[in-house]
């Protein structure tokens, strides 16, 4: 029954429209649109929106009410024409406060129609120029995004939108971050997760279209002033897995440094996820960060294999390492610990640390001796590598074979034995391999089925379920 | 011989030729030299220098004219006359040497004897006319009795010795002897000649006998009137069959030889693909029916069989065939007559009796084998009545009706189930398996899983195979419900086992193919519990742990690679390393998991990294707590967070020897928290700390992987658990220090070994021909070249010896024509003379 009437009142809010726009005697009609938009009927409310929209477009493009501001005098005064361009004007107002009001609506169908309706009115301002009330219009919204109660992440997807609304792209985005910074100065440090995350994702929209030396200056500092607050845990590593995007366009990304050091520093997952942030800026902006392959050693722990973010982290690890200039002994020392780690690993850590360990001795010729050495006692009491040992020059691993690929050669796995028995080969992208789960392992050894497979010989006498 | 001529190696040639090339200086008038512009020390003479033009010539004139000529002067004659004399055309023999040769072959062609001679006897040396021989047989006959006739002895020793007296006794001696021999021997003869008529007769009459016997069962199968011939002819045929070469029936010691030959070789197989370096040398199918005995697949004999034959029926393969065929006339009895289905009684004893075999073999090997329940009473005596027949046959050997065993007891225990489902009949779902096993006891269960394998086995009909496959996927899907049921029912289980085993050992690859999915499927569910607790996953249900277990039962575990064996494997590492211990319930599944793992690697001793980390957090948990905090831990076990605790706090005194998964799992998880059970699970998990010490001693990091669990072994409260635990901790600590003594051998890649340079034989050419260009520009170039020097130097040296021949043909015409002049001269001559003389005679006479 609300179905039909909600249909009913769809097609009268059309009739209306249509009787507005064919004469503008019947704007009184607009009053119905008003308060048909503030119903609870999600397409009541969006075909409401929809008319308003084209209702306002139409007289503002017949400057019915634009330059009105300009002169306040008595109401008595005014010609009927102008009367009713206030009027308009009012009506205006009210329209967009309401549809305001629907952006932070729960309905997604509602939210998204009052947004796209007020771009579309935010268009339609953009040609004449009335600075007030377009400024007005940004302010609401922004509000809106920016609030501190809902999450806005469906609104903020659409803000490339709003930002080329305009024609002068650059101007809007200014006035968001001014926004954006006033929003940030005033915020509530008490309940402002949402808040804090809703401007975390608006800063990322805005950072993802080109800008110009001025904008990134703002930028710079309206994210400076976004770092300073607390934030939660689930926000920090949204930032620090979004930041290298925001880098780049910032006028002085040196400027995150001190962020990234700190959160390198904290440990866990979420040095892990800085790890990336970090080299970015000593790869691109020359950050002396004398500390860093120290650090990155100490971060090899047992811990890798079974965090979330193993692929992410054995990539950029690889990436660090790469380059052919590092010396030897940093070298060795990371070969010879995570083949240490491979003692204890599952399975599919071991297909990436493996291939990793070949990787950098195939980069770096001198580590050759950790699998064929010449000079010196063929024979040793201990391993000479000190695990504990947290300079790298100081653990010896340089002196030490690779005696751990031996033990991996005998490992139940069988590809995984043939990776370790391998001691020669090129250098191989590791890509492939990072997002191998052992479901992925599992799967694919079950493929392997042949014409003749293999049974027991004997047969089972008693089934016992011993432990 | 031309063989090993040309067999003779160059040196050789070389050297003979050297060796005939001794001919005798030249005459010196007749040596013509060459005069040389520049004369060089030390250089031989070249050909050209030096040679004997006259002798050369005159050679080559006297070869045409032994040739050439000789072929002109033959040449318009059909016939010629050819010298077959011994030598004649050979040169090189002497005439005496001739002569000689000649008479040695005159004398070998009359020794020669041809082959229809009479006179087979050798050439007789006589002295005195008497034959030698038998002279010197009398010597050595006599030679016994030296004494008595030294006499005649010696006369005989001279020949006889010209004594007149002694000559013609001996004599007549000999010609009586002589009578006697033959008479003798013709008695002989005919006693001979009688013995055979008398066993001929004998062997008629048998024959006859046996003929007699087979006439009735002749009659009746053809039912038509059949001539005597065919009938005898049919009946040789039989005879031959049965009669011919049949297997003799094994001894024992032959069956337990052959068995193990097989084990053997099959052992070698495993250990081939446990290294992993198995070439896939493609197997030959071996059908479950084979004995594996090289003897190639034959269609049994119907015609003849015997009630004995479970006695060769070792192997379980066999087992299946012969019952087969009972099944086979099973199907034409259709199971109405009484006697049909005493007959599926006695079928059903022969398979009891077969497990028992095996149950039998088996003992010695195992005392306290627990598999002697599932033979139940009476089917015990069946197996003794099937043995005593067994027996009776063996002494006997004979053919014989099949015996029917009668055993009143078994019809009516197994009468309510249906002993034979027809082929059309397979359950068509689970639903409808479980409904046909439902209310049976086990050993009833597994008498129907039976008959309903070998009901459908695959010679029986087309598609049997497909439908026992999919009743071997409803038993594995069997199998794991009465794993789940609460009291587990072991003898049920076991049985269901081996049938599954000896399924598996008929059709692997669709066995293989049903347990992999059914692990996946496990799989499956498991990471999607996992994904839902955010990447941490539980411990699964009983039936999935009893399924890997099933796999170790199924499938070598040894294999390198393997596509059962391996993915279970890795299913259970991956639970091992990633399932969190909530409660004590997961502790003793994660322990049989570990288990189960070193079960996997038990032979082929590889290493399980997953196993170590999970024991380390066990004994991290049972670590005391005030000291803990400095030990790392391998995830998924945290650091501070412990929802299990398995540090103990009293005193234990005792732990039990044997814990079985289901009674644990079967428990309230409250039971499972006492003191008491941490104790067990601390010594179980000892226990398997040291059998991967024992399995992964070897490894050059033995020390580094169980280093990690130095520390909180350490850390157990010791003084709180038993005596024995308190040893094996000690004896545990103890190992790992050792293997830290281990020396290490610094790592070097095997050396290359340098490839030798190609090395190249030298060419020799045994006729070299036309000069050698060096350094020409390619190998084709150069050799067409050779070719055409050789070509033209042939040309040049034919064109030559043309001409010289023609020379020589037409001095000889010259020669012919100038003859016949002279000869025509000389009678014209002589003519004129006669004329002359004639007319002189004439002038006279007038």
């Amino acid at each position: 029954m609300d179905g039909e009437k909600s249909t009913v009142i769809v097609k009268k809010i059309k009739k209306n429209t249509k009787q507005i726009l064919q004469d503008p005697r019947n704007a009184n009609l607009l009053l119905d649109l008003l308060n048909y938009s503030q119903s609870k009927n999600a397409d009541v409310v969006c075909a409401s929106c929809r008319s308003l929209v084209a209702v306002f477009s139409h007289f503002i493009s017949a400057d019915c009410f634009i330059n009105i501001g300009q002169h306040t005098v008595a109401e008595a005064d005014l010609s009927k024409e102008d009367q009713f361009s206030s009027w308009m004007r009012e009506q205006f107002i009210t329209a967009c406060d309401v549809m305001s009001d629907h952006l932070c609506r729960e309905s997604a169908q509602i939210q998204t129609t009052a947004f796209t309706s007020l771009v579309a009115l935010l268009q339609v301002l953009d040609k004449k120029c009335p600075q007030d009330l377009s400024d007005k219009l940004i302010e609401s919204i922004m509000s809106c995004l920016l609030n501190d109660e809902y999450d806005q992440m469906g609104l903020i997807k659409l803000l490339p939108s709003m930002l080329t609304a305009w024609s002068d792209k650059l101007r809007m985005c200014s006035v968001c971050l001014s926004h954006l910074r006033k929003k940030l100065k005033n915020i509530n440090q008490a309940a402002a997760d949402t808040g804090l995350l809703n401007c975390w994702r608006t800063i990322r929209q805005l950072a993802s279209h080109d800008l110009d030396e001025k904008l990134k200056g703002q930028l710079t500092g309206v994210v400076c002033e976004f770092l300073k607050h607390k934030m939660p845990a689930r926000l920090y590593r949204e930032i620090l897995t979004g930041i290298s995007s925001v880098m780049d366009k910032m006028s002085n990304p040196l400027r995150l440094a001190d962020f990234l050091s700190e959160s390198f520093n904290i440990g866990g997952a979420v040095s892990l996820m800085s790890l990336h942030g970090l080299f970015l800026l000593m790869h691109k902006y020359n950050l002396d960060y004398p500390d860093f392959y120290a650090k990155l050693y100490s971060m090899f722990e047992p811990q890798v294999f079974g965090a979330k973010y193993r692929a992410r982290f054995f990539y950029l690890a690889d990436t660090f390492l790469t380059s052919t200039h590092l010396p030897a002994y940093v070298v060795a020392a990371f070969a010879k610990r995570l083949s240490r780690l491979c003692l204890h690993a599952p399975a599919s850590g071991s297909h990436i640390a493996i291939p990793f360990i070949s990787n950098l001795i195939s980069r770096h010729p001198t580590c050759e001796v950790l699998l064929h050495r010449t000079q010196g006692p063929t024979e040793l009491d201990t391993d000479p590598f000190l695990a504990d040992e947290t300079d790298l020059s100081q653990c010896r691993a340089l002196d030490s074979c690779l005696w751990e690929l031996q033990t991996l050669e005998h490992h139940y796995d069988p590809s995984l034995s043939v990776k370790a028995q391998k001691r020669r080969i090129a250098e191989n992208d590791l890509s492939p391999l990072l997002e191998n789960t052992s479901s992925d392992i599992i799967a694919s050894e079950a493929k392997k089925i042949k014409k003749e497979i293999p049974v027991t010989f004997q047969r089972p006498r008693r089934v016992d379920f011993y432990l | 011989m031309a063989k090993t001529k040309s067999k003779k190696g160059l040196a050789d040639k070389v050297r003979s030729k050297q060796k005939n090339k001794t001919k005798q200086p030249p005459n010196p008038f007749e040596v013509k030299v060459n005069k040389v512009k520049h004369s060089v020390v030390n250089k031989h003479l070249q050909k050209w220098e030096k040679g004997i033009p006259g002798v050369s010539r005159s050679k080559a004139v006297k070869m045409r004219k032994d040739t050439l000529l000789k072929e002109l002067h033959h040449m318009k004659k059909a016939n010629s006359l050819l010298d077959k004399r011994f030598g004649e055309n050979d040169s090189t023999l002497s005439a005496d040497d001739k002569m000689v040769q000649r008479f040695a072959l005159e004398k070998k062609k009359q020794m020669k004897k041809g082959d229809f001679s009479l006179n087979d006897e050798e050439e007789v040396l006589t002295h005195y006319g008497q034959s030698l021989v038998e002279n010197l047989k009398d010597t050595i006959g006599s030679d016994s009795e030296e004494e008595e006739d030294g006499k005649l002895r010696m006369g005989q020793f001279q020949f006889g010795g010209f004594s007149k007296e002694g000559d013609e006794v001996s004599y007549k001696d000999k010609m009586k002897e002589v009578i006697a021999d033959s008479k003798k021997q013709k008695y002989e003869r005919q006693a001979e000649k009688e013995k055979t008529v008398e066993t001929t007769k004998e062997l008629d009459s048998s024959w006859k006998s046996l003929v007699s016997n087979f006439k009735p069962v002749n009659n009746n199968q053809t039912g038509k009137k059949v001539t005597a011939f065919m009938q005898l002819f049919h009946n040789l045929v039989m005879e031959q069959k049965s009669a011919g070469a049949t297997d003799k029936l094994k001894t024992e010691e032959e069956k337990a030889k052959e068995e193990a030959e097989r084990l053997k070789q099959l052992e070698a197989q495993r250990i081939a693909r446990m290294k992993g370096k198995s070439k896939q040398t493609k197997r030959t199918h071996t059908s479950a029916d084979d004995l594996n005995d090289g003897f190639a697949l034959e269609k049994p004999k119907r015609s003849v069989t015997f009630a004995g034959q479970s006695e060769s029926e070792d192997e379980s393969g066999d087992r299946v065939n012969s019952q087969d065929q009972e099944a086979l006339s099973d199907t034409g009895d259709n199971n109405k007559e009484a006697g049909g289905s005493g007959d599926e009684d006695s079928n059903d004893d022969d398979d009891n009796s077969d497990s028992d075999d095996d149950e039998e073999d088996e003992d010695g090997s195992d005392s306290d084998d627990s598999y002697s329940d599932l033979a139940s009473e009476n089917e015990s005596e069946n197996y003794e009545a099937v043995r005593a027949v067994e027996k009776t046959l063996k002494s006997k050997k004979e053919l014989k009706p099949r015996p029917i065993l009668k055993n009143t007891e078994g019809i009516e225990r197994y009468s309510d189930f249906p002993f034979f489902f027809h082929w059309k009949s397979a359950p068509g779902s689970y639903s409808e398996l479980k409904s046909l096993l439902h209310g049976h006891a086990a050993d009833e269960q597994s008498t129907i899983i039976l008959r309903l394998r070998k009901c459908h086995h695959p010679s029986l009909a087309e598609g049997n195979k497909e439908k026992l496959e999919t009743i071997q996927q409803y038993l594995l899907q069997y199998f794991g419900d009465i794993v789940k049921q609460k009291p587990l029912d072991q003898v049920l289980v076991d049985h269901v086992v081996s049938h599954l085993w000896e399924m598996t050992q008929t059709c692997n690859m669709s066995s293989a193919t049903a347990i992999q999915n059914l692990l996946l499927e496990h799989h499956k569910e498991y990471t999607a519990q996992a994904e839902r607790r955010d990447g941490r996953g539980t411990f699964p249900g009983t039936d999935t742990l009893m399924y890997l277990r099933l796999v170790e039962c199924l499938f070598p575990t040894s294999d390198f690679q393997h596509p059962v064996t391996t993915p279970a494997m890795h299913f259970i590492t991956q639970m091992l390393s990633e399932c969190v211990l909530r409660n004590s319930r997961d502790v003793v599944a994660g322990l049989f998991l570990c288990s189960l793992a070193l079960k996997f690697v038990g032979l082929s001793r590889r290493y399980v990294p997953e196993v170590i980390t999970f024991l380390h957090g066990l004994l991290y948990l049972a670590a005391e707590k005030n000291a803990v905090s400095g030990i790392k831990v391998f995830p998924p076990i945290r650091a501070g967070g412990k929802t299990v605790d398995l540090c103990i706090r009293q005193k234990c005194s005792q732990v039990s020897q044997e814990w079985s998964l289901s009674d644990l799992l079967n428990k309230e998880p409250t039971q499972l928290n006492g003191d008491q059970f941490r104790c067990e699970v601390i010594n179980r998990c000892l226990d398997s700390l040291l059998m991967c010490l024992k399995l992964w001693e070897d490894l050059p990091c033995v020390d580094l992987i169980f280093e990690p669990c130095m520390k909180p072994l350490s850390l157990l409260p010791k003084h709180l658990y038993p005596a024995d635990m308190q040893a094996k901790i000690e004896d545990l600590s103890q190992k790992m220090l050792d293997s830290k003594s281990k020396t290490l051998k610094v790592m070097q890649q095997p050396s290359k070994k340098p490839v030798p340079l190609k090395l190249f034989e030298p060419e020799i050419q045994e006729f070299w021909a036309g000069k050698r260009k060096k350094g020409g520009p390619n190998k084709d170039v150069n050799e067409r070249q050779r070719l055409n020097h050789k070509y033209k130097k042939e040309l040049k040296s034919a064109i030559r010896e043309v001409k010289r021949d023609n020379e020589v043909l037409a001095r000889h015409q010259l020669e012919t024509v100038l003859q016949k002049k002279r000869k025509t001269k000389d009678l014209m001559n002589s003519l004129a003379n006669q004329e002359g003389d004639f007319k002189a005679m004439k002038k006279i006479k007038k």
